[in-house]
């Protein structure tokens, strides 16, 4: 897989989740987000061991505990969300939940991989760009809701080095699948601690089961297998890159889409502005222009002491 | 990655129909057309199982409208589901026989093309074959499949070619057109 098929597919899946909230918009007001977590995960889960059957023959150990420790990251990731953004103003927890951008590639550092000089430029251009898409102001920052938020990015933060890890060292598939697996399991442990009605406690509609086995199909099943995919080929701080140009592909949707769809809504001069800041942040972030001209110095450099 | 014609004409039906039915509550026009991620399939299956693929893509439409939105406009559909498949196979294979894959920025400049060519002749043949069926001249038809078409083949439909002609699964495409005749054609001379 080359390096631009590998950007098309990251591209996907940050179509496939800022898409996922115009379907999870459309669930009920009631619907847990444990019973999301536990349903969407689920079928997606059913659905990649159903496709992937033979491929179930190669688990081993260590698969299913890296495929634990993800599911363990990303429940903690959605669950302090969650309470993040019961908490806060809408706005101030999007640009919180952006703020990825910068920790990935301040995770790395202790890691021992320092991020590109364009990396860093990138990642502040595109803050710059969150700032002005999401109405950013100052006020309303002081309450636990920032704190959930922040953890909430850490572990986003810790997960996408993770995969970024596993990836190369399990195979993908397997790895998403018991990753999928564990996160129901959880989901439906909260469930149950919940609502003990579970599964029973639902009204199933046709829009309900729709919503669900598109939001699974998509947001879960494709979304995961395509990064763990992807992320073989690609790093860390690139994925955080062209995930944080969600704020673009949610502008286009809410263009293309009509407004009974979630279309046609929070599209103003702030909005446009700050996606194409983004835009610029992105492209700067996956240019070398810097490092060339780093190096190029340090050539002079050495050519003038010598 | 091998399939037989027949394991390529269930599993592009198999994805057809989950995708179509789910997507039936998204409704754009009553009775005509929704939100549909499922345009992403037919440019991959036929550029990747060619005519069998561009079937499957033909009855699956049938069938999912067979969930709710069955009308003598369906007719359109098998046609324009089975074009949007087969004409980004004929497409691909007019000027080269490099098997469709998206490594090179050529390669996915050219399947956009492609994708844009299918999509503007699938609305034409929904748009006049509606007015000429059912006798309705709706110009935001045209519209919107033309950038449902568009949309979902760049926006899925390149993912979906990307990892099937990836190295892990790599699935054997369809020959160009008259490639097999023209091998069973060398062969025969061969033994003349």
């Amino acid at each position: 897989m080359t390096k631009k098929e590998s950007n098309i597919l990251l591209l996907s899946i940050t179509l496939c989740w800022a898409a996922s909230y115009l379907f999870i918009k459309n669930l009920p007001d009631d619907f847990s987000s444990y019973a999301y977590l536990t349903l969407t995960c689920g079928i997606a889960a059913a659905l990649m061991a159903a496709i992937f059957w033979r491929q179930l023959k190669k688990l081993k150990k260590s698969v299913w505990i890296k495929g634990f420790l993800l599911s363990l990251i990303l429940t903690m990731n959605l669950l302090t969300e969650k309470a993040g953004i019961s908490r806060l103003a809408p706005a101030n927890a999007s640009f919180l939940a952006a703020l990825t951008i910068i920790l990935v590639p301040v995770l790395l550092l202790f890691l021992h991989q320092k991020p590109t000089r364009n990396n860093v430029l990138g990642a502040f251009i595109i803050g710059a760009g969150l700032c002005v898409s999401t109405g950013f102001t100052v006020s309303g920052f002081y309450n636990t809701g920032s704190l959930y938020m922040l953890a909430g990015c850490f572990f986003s933060a810790v997960y996408t080095i993770a995969v970024d890890r596993y990836a190369k060292q399990e195979e993908p598939v397997l790895i998403c699948i018991v990753q999928m697996f564990f996160t129901a399991l959880i989901g439906f442990i909260l469930w149950y601690i919940e609502d003990a009605s579970t599964f029973w406690g639902i009204t199933y509609t046709r829009e309900l089961l729709s919503n669900i086995i598109i939001l699974a199909f998509f947001a879960k099943a494709y979304a995961y297998i395509v990064l763990m995919f992807s992320q073989k080929y690609s790093d860390a701080i690139s994925v955080t890159v062209i995930a944080s140009t969600e704020p673009i592909v949610t502008l286009g949707l809410s263009v293309l889409l009509p407004a009974a769809y979630g279309g046609g809504e929070n599209v103003t001069a702030s909005s446009i502005a700050g996606a194409l800041i983004i835009a610029v942040g992105a492209i700067v972030a996956g240019l070398t222009f810097l490092e060339r001209k780093k190096q190029e110095g340090e050539r002079r450099e050495k050519q003038n002491a010598s | 990655m091998r399939l037989s014609k027949t394991k390529q004409f269930f599993l592009t039906l198999a994805a057809f129909l989950v995708l179509g039915i789910s997507f039936k509550v998204m409704v754009l026009v009553e009775g005509l057309t929704e939100v549909r991620p499922v345009n992403a399939i037919p440019p991959a299956a036929g550029l990747l199982f060619g005519p069998v693929g561009a079937l499957a893509c033909g009855i699956g439409n049938l069938l999912a409208d067979m969930a709710g939105t069955l009308s003598a406009g369906s007719v359109l559909g098998v046609i324009g589901n089975f074009t949007a498949a087969y004409l980004p196979y004929r497409l691909w294979y007019l000027r080269s026989e490099e098997k469709p894959n998206l490594h090179s920025g050529k390669n996915i400049i050219k399947y956009i093309a492609i994708s844009a060519v299918s999509a503007v002749t699938v609305a034409s043949i929904l748009f006049f074959g509606l007015y000429v069926l059912q006798g309705v001249w709706m110009e935001q038809i045209f519209i919107i499949v033309f950038f449902n078409n568009l949309g979902f083949s760049i926006g899925l439909g390149m993912p979906i070619i990307i990892i099937l002609t990836s190295e892990g699964i790599n699935v054997d495409c369809c020959p160009p057109p008259g490639k097999k005749m023209r091998r069973k054609n060398s062969a025969e001379m061969r033994k003349k």
